[in-house]
This record gives structure tokens, sequence and C-alpha cells, in this order.
């Protein structure tokens, strides 16, 4: 069955539809969210959201683009929603914020490494992933496509709504920013 | 070049900026500064990790979950109403009622019963009850005491005898 058969489906609720729709694409739309988040259990819950919200409005799906370019803009759109709400709420945030909320990160151990090796690449990933939580909205999304779901700049631009100048742009400013602020992670540890 | 002057040129030299010269002063650092070096190393592994994310795998009980999710929306355990209703007005309504009655409770016990306080005023004027309550007592007690009442009738027997 084909996306168009599939959306044309689930418009009229087909919930067999639904769920060959759901088994297809919550691989990418999960890792976009958890890319974005950084966080497993955020990302699973934003995740669904974005379906559900697929599933409610299904036919407003003009067809104009992919629909994995569809996906991930409501999947950018969710997961920065989230942390906007996830800012407002200091309070309860600020340790996660500090300390990367570690517990509840995805933790892929890679069974080639050694002990040594292995701190030594969640040190790295933690410095990364400070890294990428301190860039601008923008700078974050544009990056995180491009470098972790391997978007061509056109696709980035359609997904984000801008120019593809303006992409090269966000991603050379992320780049520039992540090496500053992984040197300072480093000069500070 | 020193170890400061490094440590700032390290994104230049990433994006090769850098004049023919300073890139050979950098190189000639990298070379001699253990620990510069080893800075530059977790630098270079952690921009290399851009390029390798960790991928969540495929979740074998997604769906469920999320169709347990749309569910859950449909027909949600409490409705707004039912919230508003609990949590707002019959909640806060029972607590403060609770603290009322403990004030009160706390009140009476301070002050003592209207039965108390009468008991206490008639004990104030009468005093008979205590000379019954000696002589029972008294009573009783050589009642219950029947080895001292059986001495007391061996001396007096002993004293009788002696005589």
């Amino acid at each position: 069955m084909s996306d168009q058969e599939l959306l044309e489906k689930i418009a009229i609720k087909d919930e067999q539809a639904f769920r060959l729709f759901v088994e297809k694409y919550h691989v990418l739309v999960l890792n976009v969210c958890n890319n974005i988040l950084n966080n497993y259990d955020d990302s699973m819950d934003i995740s669904q959201e974005v379906f559900i919200k697929i599933y409610e409005s299904v036919d407003k799906f003009r067809g104009e683009s992919k629909i994995s370019t569809w996906l991930y803009r409501i999947a950018v759109n969710k997961s920065l929603n989230h942390l906007r709400s996830k800012k407002r709420q200091k309070w309860f945030s600020s340790l996660d914020t500090i300390f990367g909320d570690e517990s509840k990160k995805t933790d892929i151990k890679n069974p080639d490494l050694n002990i040594g090796e292995q701190i030594e690449l969640d040190e790295n990933k933690i410095a990364l992933q400070q890294a990428i939580a301190k860039l601008p909205e923008k700078q974050k999304t544009a990056i995180t496509l491009n470098s972790f779901e391997e978007l061509p700049y056109k696709e980035i631009s359609e997904i984000m709504g801008i120019s593809v100048t303006e992409v090269g742009v966000l991603i050379n400013r992320a780049k520039k920013n992540l090496q500053k602020l992984i040197l300072d992670y480093y000069k500070n540890n | 070049m020193n170890c400061k002057e490094f440590k700032n040129r390290i994104p230049d030299y990433l994006d090769q900026k850098l004049t023919i010269d300073l890139t050979n002063q950098f190189n000639e650092h990298l070379k001699n500064c253990s620990d510069c070096s080893l800075l530059f190393e977790k630098m270079n592994n952690t921009l290399l990790l851009l390029n390798k994310p960790d991928r969540i795998s495929e979740q074998p009980y997604y769906f469920t979950q999320l169709k347990q999710k749309m569910e859950n929306r449909i027909h949600p355990n409490e409705s707004f109403f039912q919230v508003l209703l609990t949590k707002k007005i019959i909640q806060p309504v029972l607590y403060l009622g609770s603290i009322i009655i403990a004030v009160y409770i706390g009140i009476l016990i301070g002050s003592g019963t209207p039965n108390t306080t009468q008991y206490a005023e008639k004990t104030k004027t009468d005093t008979s009850y205590i000379e019954v309550l000696a002589q029972y007592q008294y009573f009783n007690e050589m009642e219950l005491e029947s080895i001292e009442k059986n001495l007391i009738k061996e001396d007096s027997f002993n004293n009788n005898q002696e005589k």
C-alpha cells in the first residue's frame, strides 16, 4: 500500500492503515524528536503527539511536499514547542538543564568498546549534547536535521520554511558555535 | 605559540582559516604539548559524533502505547468539570471542615466539658464521700489482709494465756 493510499484510509479513520503508517514512520519521528529533545521519555511522548496530530488532521496534508517532510516539520515544531514549555518551567527543569538530565537519556552502548573507550565516548556525547542544547533554536534544528538526519539543504529549507541559503548560513554558524561550546566544555572540565 | 593561543586558534584551525605560518606553529605546539594534544583529540572526537548519531531502534509496543494514549484522550478518566468540582471545590471544603472540627475539639478539651465542671463544683462543697471512702477502705483492707488478722488473733490469745 502506498503512502498516499494509507493517508486516504487514515482520513476515513481506518485503524489498520494508521497502524501501518505508524509502524513505517515511528522510528524516523522518534529519532528527530530525540535529537532535538535529547530525552527518551519526552521523545516517546512528543512523537506520539505527532502521530495523534496526523490522525486528527490528515486531510490538511495537500501532497505538495513529501510525507517525510511533513512529518519532520510536525516533529520539529512539536519538539521545539515542548522545549519552550520546558524552559518556562525553570524551577523544575533547572537541574535537568544543568546536568543534562542524564538519567533519562538514551544510553546506547557500543559492545565493541572497552570501559575506558566507552567512558570517553560518553563524555564526548555529553559535551556534544550540552553544546547542541545551548545553540539557538534555528541553528539547533538545522544542524540536527543536517548532521543527524542527513537531510539535504533543500529539504531542511522546506521543513523550516526558510531559503536554502539561510539553511547554509544557519548550519555554518551552528558548527562554529559548536566548536566554541565544546572547547569551553573541555576547558572548564 | 603558547597553550592559550593554541586553544583560541582551534576553531580557526578546524575551519582551515589559519595562515601557513600559524598552521605550522599550531602543528608544532600540538606535537610538543601533551595537554593541548589531548584537548584537541577530545574536541575532534566530539565533533566527529555529529556524523555518527545514536539511533533509537524500532519500538515493538509503540502503536499499542499510542492507541492507549488516544483512547485516554477520547474517554478521559475524569472530565474537566469533575476535576474542577473535586479538586477545586470539594477537596478544599473537606480540608477546611476537618480543620474547623479539629480546632473545636481542641477548644472543648482545653475548657472541659459541662459535666466535668458540674462534678467539680459539687465535690468542692460536699466532702462526705471522703469519710465513706475511708471507712470502706479500712474495712476492706482488714478483710483482705487475713494474715494480719490472724496474727492479731494469735497475739490476743497469747496475751490471754500469760494473764
